[in-house]
């Protein structure tokens, strides 16, 4: 009997599933309407708050493995919160807060209340109007890598700082600024829960879904160990070491020769080094630095087109003095960047790792630098600048009495010794305590930017105001303006770098490109399809948003960093003359040839551009020291954590009574159709009469 | 969070089923597989159905057309079933220990094939839903109300129970050559399906209790179709 069944069995199961599939396929393929559709409401343009870890701690933030829930609560004002966390019944809530009630009071009451699952900050326009202050860096930042007693109570950088980017919150936080996803969960909020509050928690309420789960926990070594650990054929990764590329370039090449591929180093040099960050960060998935890094950048890019005008290559040949530009990257996060640079220069990898054996660039080490000035934070200062420094070199003094000097009448210097605010030049001072290296900040103790590390730290924060100009008529551009007092800047270390390396003075009548320094700040503030931009590179459109400024994983390359590369390289190259073609070919490791434009103003007319510029990775050395001892704290231990989905939804959370009677119903509907089904057949012959046996059917 | 509202409305429309399954029909392997063919049928029914949805493009959006001709298919896929199991009788004769009842008692194939079919009809309108009843939320946000899920699985269950009843209609009609039970059937199955297009305009009374007035009629007709009559049905509850 099992052989017949088998096979008519086996034949229905096939056709079952082929049938199942063909099903499959008609539902995916079709315009169904799904029942999740009506339940669910996405919530778009929200950043996250997510995980970083370093050596010993876990910072940031993490929902629920598959999302935490709260019922929302739109709060407008402080006394809306301290009453959710009194007399709220229906927790766990999620407070829909204005960014500006966001600080350590206020989320410290909602972690010890324990009624909160989740933070939704928005941004209104009363928050700008009244906000003096917001930055959750610390009042000293960097604290573990930068020199001791830099940072003290005369000197404390950072006075407005909260610390809370480094707290490690136990749920999540979201951050929307679209102002339409914010009145969707108001309009939600006044409908189902914003009455009668004692019943909240009979009724359904209107709830979010903060989907931000984190996979890295404890600290960076555990992340790692874990991810290495081979457990099957597709290994997990849970954290990622900060980390991106710093630029360097410098102002003539460092390998000469009598043809293209037959160049030999430029050995024994001395080099000025002129730094800048590149990264900033903030709470959120979403940075804007207008004070720091990008006054930096921007004055760092116009001093390096200035000295290609005016210091001609026979002086530096002549005087063997060469100047750096570095931008370092991931500075924020324990200065990641410098100490990788030391970490290679002192190993000789810098510029090149093999540089010495192959013969291609001459080894750079930290002794063959005789000044450091590294550009700062400028942003709010209108004429006054201050110098500071730690060591008693002629060198610092002299370099400083040369900025006093050609500074003169438009920017006023002051010399603050014993002082340095947070900077890379900590990492090289730290290492080597007689390193020549000065800073330039217009913040004399403690920071004039009250948004360090912020998402407010914008254009309005520096004032920038963007000038549609091309010809060089300064009248167009106000005098007070940011872009004057980084043109003054840049010209003013333009023509001091000029005498310290010819040591003689500067007697020529050029300017700096404020026009430059009015387009650069527009392509990082506003619209990165900018002049400058589209004069470097020929890609598609980008949306008008500025680049991410924060440090990013080790194996993403920003935009930020690949635009501010190319952009360096085309300030600094050098045109070839004649009819080329603008291949490396043959190869020459010394140099990039790009087809860049003209300037600025001629987009279309393009030349092939000899670019000494080059990147070199910024990731920390602990991460590439294979017995690194983790504890030391001698380098930077950032990470951050993997995820696998951000976002936001909003939905009706059924009220506990519904559910109550969902199953009750339920076991009912089980319970009775069993009794009923078993009396029926227990007593089928007496409830149906037997048919008679003649009734069968004829035609069979 | 709602893993409580569905297994609330899986247990609401599945477990009479589940009882009919374990009390009448595991205990035959024949009645399984009837009730697998009668399943897979089905299924067959709703193949040539949405296909027709599919070709038939300007008329994809009104649920109306593509509902018809679903019923109508169904019916005739009960035909068709019907068809074959009065054909197998003898063969299912050989195979069953329990020939005496199966062949004899011709509603039992009916009943067998009956809820097979409604299963797999209650399956397929069930399982997406309450699929997605295991987020955090519920109905009610942007449209429907609350009672949402609770509802889709009465009228799921209602449905179940309405084929198992047609289908002992069905094929006594067809032995009896009774044109009335016939069109009994198909008309009553056009028009409690009509009536589950009210539920988008979320009037959930105005379908559910209509629906489940039919079901009554529908049981009683089946009971006495069957054999059963009102005395039959004293005699069983007093239990003499």
């Amino acid at each position: 009997m099992t052989d017949v069944l088998m096979k008519p069995i086996m034949t229905i199961m096939g056709i079952f599933i082929i049938h199942f599939f063909i099903m499959l396929q008609l539902i995916g393929g079709g315009n169904g309407e799904r029942t999740k559709d009506q339940m669910y409401e996405k919530i778009d343009g929200s950043s996250a708050c997510y995980r970083r870890l370093n050596a010993t701690h876990q910072i940031g933030c993490s929902s629920n493995r598959g999302g935490s829930t709260g019922t929302i609560h739109v709060c407008d004002s402080k006394r809306d919160l301290n009453f959710l966390l009194v007399n709220g019944t229906a927790f766990p809530y999620i407070p829909v807060l204005p960014v500006k009630y966001f600080n350590v009071e206020n989320l410290e009451r909602m972690i010890e209340s324990k009624k909160v699952s989740g933070l939704v900050l928005h941004l209104n326009n009363e928050t700008l109007k009244s906000l003096d202050y917001f930055t959750h860096d610390y009042q000293c930042p960097n604290p573990y890598s930068s020199l001791t007693d830099t940072c003290n109570e005369v000197s404390t950088w950072n006075p407005y700082g909260t610390g809370l980017l480094y707290r490690d919150i136990p749920f999540p936080i979201f951050y929307i600024d679209s102002y339409e996803e914010v009145l969707k969960m108001r309009n939600c909020f006044e409908k189902f829960n914003n009455f009668s509050y004692e019943s909240q928690s009979d009724r359904s309420l209107c709830s979010l879904e903060l989907k931000s789960f984190m996979y890295a926990t404890t600290n960076t070594p555990t992340c790692r160990r874990r991810s290495n650990i081979i457990t099957n054929l597709n290994p997990v990764k849970f954290c990622d070491p900060l980390g991106d590329s710093n630029i360097w370039a410098s102002l003539y090449p460092l390998a000469d020769g009598p043809r293209r591929n037959e160049t030999k180093p430029l050995k024994d040099y001395k080099y000025i080094i002129i730094s800048a960050r590149l990264d900033a960060t903030s709470m959120f998935d979403k940075t804007s630095g207008a004070n720091s890094p990008v006054t930096g950048i921007v004055t760092l890019l116009t001093v390096a087109k200035y000295l290609k005008e005016i210091l001609p290559i026979e002086i530096v040949r002549e005087k063997k003095t060469n100047i750096l530009f570095i931008l370092f990257n991931g500075e924020t996060y324990d200065y990641i960047g410098s100490q990788r640079m030391l970490f290679d220069m002192l190993k000789g990898y810098f510029p090149l790792k093999g540089a010495a054996e192959d013969n291609i660039l001459p080894v750079i080490r930290p002794e063959n630098v005789s000044l450091f000035i590294e550009v700062s934070q400028l942003g709010n200062s209108k004429d006054r600048l201050f110098v500071h420094h730690l060591t008693k070199g002629n060198e610092v003094l002299g370099f400083y009495e040369k900025l006093v000097e050609y500074g003169k009448p438009l920017l006023k210097f002051d010399n603050v010794s014993d002082s340095l605010p947070p900077a890379s030049l900590h990492t090289f001072m730290k290492k080597i305590p007689t390193f020549p290296g000065l800073l330039i900040a217009d913040h004399k103790h403690s920071y004039s930017n009250h948004f360090y590390n912020s998402i407010f730290d914008n254009s309005t924060n520096i004032g920038f105001q963007y000038y549609d100009v091309l010809e060089n008529d300064d009248i167009s551009i106000p005098t007070d303006s940011i872009q004057q007092l980084i043109a003054n800047l840049s010209e003013t270390i333009g023509k001091s770098v000029f005498e310290e390396v010819s040591q003689t003075k500067y007697n020529g009548v050029e300017r700096a490109d404020v026009i430059l320094a009015n387009e650069l700040l527009y392509c990082y503030l506003e619209d990165p399809n900018c002049r400058v931009h589209r004069a470097i590179q020929r890609g598609n459109k980008l949306p008008k948003i500025p680049f991410s400024l924060y440090v990013g994983v080790d194996h993403v390359t920003n935009f930020m960093t690949s635009f501010t590369s190319l952009t360096l390289g085309w300030l600094t190259g050098v045109v070839e003359k004649g009819d080329v073609n603008c291949t490396n070919k043959p190869r020459n490791y010394a140099f990039k040839f790009y087809n860049m434009s003209k300037s600025i103003v001629d987009l279309n007319t393009t030349l092939c551009y000899k670019i000494t510029m080059n990147t070199t990775e910024a990731v920390s050395p602990a991460f590439i020291m294979p017995d690194y001892n983790w504890t030391s704290g001698e380098f930077s231990t950032w990470s951050e954590s993997t995820w696998s989905e951000i976002n936001v939804r909003m939905f009706l959370k059924p009220s506990a009574a519904h559910e109550k009677m969902s199953i009750a119903i339920g076991c009912i509907s089980v319970i009775f159709s069993f009794i009923l089904v078993y009396f029926v057949k227990s007593r089928s012959h007496i409830l149906f009469t037997p048919p008679l046996p003649t009734e069968a059917p004829t035609d069979c | 969070m709602t893993v409580v509202e569905f297994f609330g409305c899986t247990l609401l429309a599945f477990g009479p089923p589940f009882a009919m399954f374990i009390f009448t029909i595991v205990h035959d392997p024949v009645r399984i597989i009837i009730l697998i063919a009668a399943a897979f049928f089905w299924l067959l029914s709703l193949l040539l159905s949405s296909l027709l949805w599919f070709a038939v493009v300007p008329l994809r959006k009104d649920l109306a057309f593509g509902l018809v001709f679903a019923v109508l298919f169904q019916e005739a896929f009960r035909f068709l079933i019907y068809k074959i199991l009065r054909k197998a009788e003898h063969g299912l004769k050989k195979i069953t220990d329990d020939s005496a009842t199966l062949i004899e008692n011709k509603h039992i194939l009916a009943y067998v094939s009956g809820l097979g079919f409604g299963i797999m009809s209650g399956a397929f309108s069930l399982v997406n839903v309450i699929a997605d009843s295991l987020g955090p939320g519920t109905m009610g946000l942007k449209s429907g109300t609350e009672m949402f899920f609770l509802t889709s699985s009465a009228i799921g269950l209602c449905f179940i129970l309405l084929h198992t009843f047609w289908s002992v209609l069905y094929f006594n009609a067809f032995d009896n050559k009774n044109k009335f039970q016939i069109s009994f059937v198909v008309v009553s199955h056009l028009l409690v399906s009509c009536l589950t297009l009210l539920n988008r305009y979320q009037y959930y009374s105005a379908c559910i209790v209509p629906l489940y007035v039919i079901l009554a009629v529908t049981g009683c007709y089946a009971f006495k179709v069957a054999g059963g009559s009102y005395a039959s049905f004293k005699v069983c509850i007093s239990f003499k």
